[in-house]
């Protein structure tokens, strides 16, 4: 049974690679040949790569943030890591470079997202027993904080500045490239990794605090690990796409669902495959359906992705955490 | 196996002592907030910043690892609203994480099959625990304690949310459990029928202090029942 998911996997992960090779390409055929191979290799390839990363570092953090908070709308932007991209982003776009090119936007919404996790963190961990609840309100507090920053910024900014930061925040995968492809690459393997080693884990997590304790779970130091990993891939991963939502809420509990078991080691590679995945189709479907139009792949994902979550909820009465 | 001394949890626990040696089944009484969970939580090894001391087979808590800790005491807590997810074969394999640690297949397996004979719910082996009803899930928590395999096992309130038929047929099974004299129970109830039933001995807990020890039957007695309940300012048992 394993095998056949892992096959299903695989034929699809193959066939999302062979997207770009005939979407818009066939399009485009007036072009000559070497265009077309530019297009092919250096435009289209780092998309999908960098969207199936991405999807499925999304989905991962999702799935391990629900885990570890107890809480089914986890996400892993729950702790703010949005918003702290977000305002490095803007930061960049209205103080930094008024009017200039994004070129440096990744680095500066890298820095705002470390900066939020940061913040969180030293605000949740200072005291012994680390709830879960403390830590989600620290998020919504600091989430609360950049937004207004956020705003504010968009007040003071020029017309040009804002629409820049409109579409940041729309989040999408166009500006992708080999750095893109190697960073985001190095977030989804080492998330894969992690998370598949501290599956364990986030089982126990499921049970609460106090029996995931009494099963000799450190439970404050794997809180503190594991939040570190899940903000440092995401981080690196948002620095490209910008805030695309409901990829890491949504695909862990359609996971759930398929798969029908709550057990980590089974869930993980599954979500991150399925999470980009719908990244990457999404993300093909947004350059496709209105060409030469691009829908910005962070409205497609919900788009696509809340109609086809609601039909399967309405299949399964409950929605298992 | 279990010894007590000087024990202080914040304003929780003030000064307990006791030990307790293999086999015994060890009952603890108090009224409501005399601090008789917290001193499970300490011993399970969930609180960790008390003062005084707590030697589990010779050695001092305070110096274990939580996965040492695990590997003494296993803890059955109050049934809550908690949802978990799990089956109840995956649950019991994660009583083995003080083993395994995040290897998924290293240290020994015990044999699952009879531990869930002995709680008398083979048939619930590939159940979801969520779909269980109060009675059932305490026998697996019971189950998921034992699957730990440690000398010491800590129950809190089980029989609070049984009917009295499940809670008597719950009760003979720790009874039979206590007979095999593998472990040390220490039992948190406010059940006086069922501690005078299981219990060697009692420990009375009041305002976070130990009051005293006594003999189970004392529990019928009425005196017995006020000095352990009341709250000393007049109120009535």
């Amino acid at each position: 049974m394993k095998f056949r998911y892992f096959v299903g996997i695989s034929v699809l992960t193959a066939l999302t690679l062979l997207l770009p090779f005939f979407f818009p390409i066939p399009l485009i055929g007036h072009l000559s040949e070497a265009v077309n191979r530019h297009i092919l290799w250096d435009i289209r390839l780092p998309v999908v790569l960098t969207a199936l990363f991405a999807g499925g570092v999304l989905a991962g953090g999702g799935l391990s943030f629900q885990a570890l908070f107890r809480n089914p709308l986890a996400t892993p932007y729950t702790l703010g890591i949005s918003s702290g991209a977000a305002f490095g982003a803007v930061v960049f776009i209205v103080f930094v470079h008024p009017g200039g090119s994004g070129a440096a936007v990744p680095v500066f919404a890298f820095a705002g997202a470390l900066c939020s996790a940061l913040l969180v963190m030293s605000f949740a961990f200072r005291r012994r027993m680390v709830q879960a609840e403390t830590i989600l309100l620290a998020g919504v507090a600091v989430n609360f904080l950049f937004a207004s920053v956020i705003m504010f910024s968009q007040y003071v900014a020029a017309q040009y500045e804002v629409f820049q930061i409109t579409r940041w925040l729309l989040g999408g995968i166009g500006n992708a490239g080999t750095l893109s492809v190697v960073l985001t690459g190095a977030a989804f393997a080492g998330l894969l990794a992690a998370l598949l080693w501290l599956s364990p884990g986030l089982d126990l997590s499921i049970l609460g605090d106090d029996m995931a304790a009494s099963r000799g779970l450190d439970v404050r130091r794997f809180k503190l690990i594991l939040i570190t990993l899940v903000s440092a891939a995401v981080a690196a991963t948002i620095a490209f796409t910008g805030p695309i939502g409901f990829v890491g809420i949504v695909v862990p509990h359609m996971v759930r669902l398929k798969l029908g078991t709550a057990v980590h080691r089974r869930l993980v590679p599954m979500t991150m495959a399925a999470g980009g995945l719908m990244l990457a189709v999404c993300d093909t479907i947004g350059r496709t359906v209105l060409f030469p139009v691009t829908i910005p792949t962070g409205v497609i994902t919900a788009l696509i992705g809340a109609p086809f979550f609601l039909w399967l909820l309405s299949r399964r009465s409950t929605l298992q955490r | 196996m279990l010894s007590i001394q000087q024990l202080r949890y914040r304003n929780i626990l003030n000064s307990v002592d006791f030990s307790a040696k293999s086999g015994e089944f060890i009952g603890i009484v108090g009224p409501n907030g005399s601090g008789k969970t917290t001193l499970l939580r300490l011993v399970a090894g969930i609180l960790r910043d008390f003062s005084g001391k707590i030697g589990l087979d010779g050695q001092n808590l305070a110096e274990l690892s939580s996965r040492q800790v695990a590997r003494l005491v296993s803890y059955v807590p109050q049934i809550v609203e908690t949802v978990i997810p799990f089956t109840v074969i995956e649950l019991l394999r994660l009583s083995r994480f003080p083993y395994r640690g995040m290897a998924p297949k290293r240290g020994p397996v015990p044999d699952f099959e009879a531990i869930l004979c002995q709680m008398g719910i083979s048939h619930l082996k590939t159940r979801q625990v969520a779909t269980l009803s109060g009675g059932e899930l305490q026998r697996v928590l019971v189950a998921a304690a034992l699957a730990q395999d440690t000398p010491i096992v800590l129950l809190d309130e089980p029989t609070s949310h049984l009917d009295p038929f499940r809670a008597e047929a719950f009760v003979a099974t720790l009874a039979s459990l206590k007979k095999e004299g593998r472990h040390l129970f220490l039992m948190v109830s406010h059940n006086t029928a069922e501690m005078a039933r299981l219990c060697d001995r009692i420990v009375a807990l009041k305002g976070g202090k130990k009051i005293g020890e006594f003999d189970p039957a004392s529990l019928l007695e009425p005196e017995f029942r006020f000095l352990i309940y009341s709250n000393g300012d007049g109120d009535q048992p």
